[in-house]
């Protein structure tokens, strides 16, 4: 950079007049004044050193941060970008790993399952490997698990397992726990499985059969039960109860051999025809006779009449609807001068349907509402001798956190005081170029974008669920037109999956979940495919 | 607050053409504003900004562009009103505070920083025996949030640069350069026609060019602050300092050789510098010192020379 003659910095240094007011600085900042003007403002910058220090300092934060990354452009070639450097390096490794397994697989076609879990995920591009102590525990077959996502699934796996001690027997290998625990299969599933084309609902029975004699506390703990879709319909129209007999009669043949069941059940597992899909249940009804661990804490789950999921946490006594788009809406709860307030009540209400959830602020002031289904909400804070404190609308989309931080105010507990709003605060995040747009256009754009995500979610119909699959508090969820969703937080949270292999993507409704423990898994499609992964739902293979 | 300039019928025609609309824009049942009151805060901040001269059509911009919901908030907030105050809170503590601990980069500092803007946002300062709030004097021409910031830093400024600059030891161990004392002594009286060469030249530039150099080379700021102070690109910023500082230099060149200076004369000119002096100045004696064996030498050799020569 060339420098310019000292002279002409002192004359720069000359002082200025009166100072313009805030006002016309932040206009000024904001670039939201008209020419004239600008040029007033600059005129006396050019001139004071405290205006321009005030305009450098009352620069907005994001911004700041920007500056602070990179002070100085960057001068050499786009390899230098860390982003670009890894990416390289990424490619590389994805290359390399990519041609030894098509070689591997060449040379031990019959090997091929175990280097599922050691294939590196297709959309593996992302930063730096990550080599996992959790993961290599946990994936007995998988080498190397490249991904940070990875790590924070496990980690989050590793979490649940903490909420749900007795799901996990004290054993040394995460695998082994889940052959021995084992998956829980609801043993009537069958009767939606049999039933591809068909509509549900029509039969509406229950068709729960459930391993009769098999310890009804220890069912009770595990089972996942499905209702209604007993009348199978044109494929095979009294397959289902035949099976679910078929189906118990087997689990008691073969009492407590998880491990030959299952076995049993992979060997079959190829062949695609109903009949054998029902002999697929003896695993599962099996380990419902030998689990005494399962019998608190976890979910039940089961699948209603019209295809939505449902879960019970209390054995089965109440039911809940499970929303697999929810999202969730948390925040805390703090008093004006920013202090915690525990056991404020926090109210929830969907707007569109009315429907209300009551929660008190812990002692922390943090307030957590789960699995909401999308839409419109209004939240009330409440606390005897604060203000009532009212946010609406706030729109939620689809797997979406919405924070909300309510500042109470002491006074009257009658003295509401109400927040419009497109969106909570926090969900406008002020980017940089946002926080320089007029409040007008930010404000447009808040509502269009409220609007957008209500009428997306309108426009999206509910998944329609066929099967699941549960082992713990990870669920597995598959329905009409390929819909997967995979839960590792008793459904708290979900993710749709859509697996794939070489290029083709499952298709067709899922008539059929299995997992035989955390990695391993099974999916059948009504078209007919079978689907399975080894590393839990990371990746795919379709069986020939 | 007081109307300091008289109302144009422009404004006023505009005003009440604008009112019904922008009042319900501003929200201003909620927060207990009535269209007098707001009508009459309307033809304050118009009458503030606008010349007089201003017709129908410009005041109509005016209006349209002001921040119509967060200028009610603040004059609502002014006027004691609960409710307004309930929003305010709401929207802007949680910032307030967060920016005031940006400016001031310390927690102790940015809470006294924060603490004594709530005084007089609330209004502890009496005029006439009436609280006056800080927030009467928002008009809306920017953001609110980016109103309170500013605010801040201005009060910042005036607080801390003025006295002495706050540097904590983590910064000053980290940069210490960048903190150094402004160099206090005055510029040595220079060629009032080299004075008069560049204060033409920097007339010659826009007020924004100015401002990018002032900026850049007196305060010290990168490129990326100078930028994001004008709302412009940093690659924009980096030519723009660099093309100036050429173009300074040759025009006050072609001006001075014009006064009758010549080329070399005039480039000597304007390098003059204090520190540069000083430096030559110290060096030159440092040589001389080193060198003054030699010199004498050198002079006896002459002197002997000279001899020779007589």
């Amino acid at each position: 950079m060339s420098n310019v003659p000292k002279i002409v910095l002192k004359q720069l240094q000359a002082q200025a007049g009166e100072h313009p007011d805030a006002d016309l600085l932040t206009a000024f900042a904001e670039q939201a004044l008209p020419e004239s003007e600008r040029i007033l403002v600059l005129s006396h910058l050019s001139v004071c050193s405290d205006c321009r220090e005030v305009i450098a300092l009352a620069l907005p934060a994001s911004e700041a941060a920007n500056a602070a990354v990179s002070p100085r452009p960057a001068r050499a070639g786009w390899l230098t970008m860390p982003a670009f450097r890894w990416g390289v390096v990424a490619a590389g490794v994805l290359v390399v790993t990519s041609f030894g397994v098509l070689q591997y697989r060449q040379t031990h076609p019959g090997k091929e399952k175990q280097l599922a879990a050691a294939v590196i995920p297709r959309e593996a591009i992302p930063s730096a490997p990550v080599q996992t102590p959790a993961a290599s525990a946990q994936t007995s077959a998988a080498g190397a698990v490249p991904r940070t996502e990875e790590k924070m699934r496990l980690d989050k796996r590793v979490e649940a397992r903490k909420q749900f001690p007795s799901m996990f027997p004290q054993s040394k290998s995460a695998s082994d726990a889940g052959a021995s625990v084992g998956r829980i299969w609801r043993p009537s599933s069958n009767a939606s499985r049999v039933s591809p084309g068909g509509l549900p609902g029509s039969g509406g029975g229950t068709a729960s059969g459930s391993g009769a004699g098999l310890g009804t506390n220890a069912r009770a703990a595990t089972t996942v039960e499905a209702q209604g879709a007993a009348s199978a319909l044109t494929t095979s129209t009294s397959a289902a109860p035949v099976s679910d007999q078929l189906a118990q009669n087997q689990a008691q043949q073969l009492p407590s051999q998880g491990r030959n069941a299952i076995d049993l059940g992979v060997a079959r597992a190829k062949d695609p025809v109903p009949a054998a899909a029902a002999a697929m249940q003896a695993p599962s009804v099996a380990l419902h006779t030998s689990p005494p661990l399962m019998r608190h804490a976890a979910p039940r789950w089961m699948i209603t009449s019209s295809g939505g999921l449902r879960r019970s946490l209390d054995a089965g006594l109440t039911w809940e609807d499970v929303n697999v788009n929810s999202g969730s809406i948390a925040g805390t709860v703090k008093d004006a001068s920013g202090a915690v307030i525990a056991d404020a009540s926090v109210t929830v209400t969907n707007l569109d349907t009315a429907e209300k959830r009551i929660q008190s602020s812990g002692g922390d002031g943090i307030f957590t509402f789960a699995n909401l289904s999308p839409g419109r909400y209004r939240i009330d804070v409440e606390k005897p001798g604060f203000n009532h404190l009212v946010q609406s609308p706030v729109a939620l989309a689809a797997q979406q956190t919405a924070r909300f931080d309510a500042a109470l105010r002491v006074g009257q507990v009658s003295e509401a005081v109400e927040v419009a709003s497109a969106m909570p605060a926090q969900v406008e995040t002020p980017s940089a170029g946002l926080e320089n747009m007029k409040k007008s256009r930010l404000r447009q754009q808040n509502a269009m974008q409220a609007k957008e995500t209500y009428t997306h979610w309108l426009a999206t119909p509910d998944p329609v669920f066929r099967a699941l699959a549960a082992t713990g508090s990870e669920v597995w969820a598959g329905g009409s037109n390929a819909v997967l969703y995979h839960s590792l937080d008793a459904g708290a949270h979900w993710t749709r999956v859509l697996p794939s292999s070489a290029g083709t993507e499952l298709t067709g409704d899922i008539t059929a979940v299995d997992f035989f423990d955390l990695q391993h898994g099974r999916i059948t499609t009504s078209t007919p495919e079978v689907w399975t992964t080894a590393d839990d739902g990371q990746t795919w293979h379709k069986q020939p | 607050m007081p109307v300091t300039k008289p109302i144009s019928a422009a404004v006023q025609s505009a005003v009440s053409d604008l009112l019904a609309e922008l009042h319900s824009a501003g929200g201003c049942d909620k927060i207990g504003l009535t269209l007098d009151a707001f009508s009459i805060i309307l033809c304050d901040v118009a009458a503030k900004y606008l010349p007089v001269s201003a017709t129908d059509a410009e005041a109509r911009t005016f209006l349209l562009t002001l921040r119509v919901e967060e200028l009610a908030l603040a004059r609502a907030c002014a006027g004691g009103h609960n409710y307004a105050w309930e929003i305010f809170l709401t929207r802007y503590r949680e910032k307030l505070y967060q920016s005031a601990l940006r400016i001031a980069r310390e927690d102790s500092a940015a809470r006294d920083l924060a603490d004594t803007l709530y005084a007089e946002l609330y209004g502890t300062s009496m005029r006439d025996g009436e609280r006056v709030s800080k927030l009467a004097s928002f008009t809306g021409r920017g953001s609110l949030e980016g109103w309170l910031r500013t605010v801040l830093a201005q009060e910042f400024v005036n607080r801390y640069r003025r006295t002495k600059r706050l540097v904590s030891l983590d910064e000053e161990s980290e940069d210490g350069s960048q903190f150094a004392a402004p160099d206090p002594e005055p510029l040595p009286s220079t060629d009032s026609r080299l004075e008069s060469a560049t204060a033409a030249a920097l007339a010659a530039l826009s007020a924004e060019d100015r401002t990018v150099l002032a900026s850049y080379y007196l305060d010290g700021r990168t490129l990326a602050e100078v930028a994001r102070m004008l709302g412009v690109h940093e690659s924009t910023i980096s030519r723009k300092v660099d093309k100036l500082a050429k173009l300074l230099r040759k025009k006050i060149l072609a001006s001075m050789v014009q006064q009758g200076m010549d080329r070399r004369q005039a480039e000597e000119a304007l390098e003059v510098d204090v520190r540069d002096l000083r430096v030559d100045i110290r060096r030159s004696l440092a040589q001389e010192s080193s060198a003054s064996p030699f010199s004498k030498e050198k002079d006896k050799a002459g002197s002997q020379k000279l001899e020779a020569k007589s």
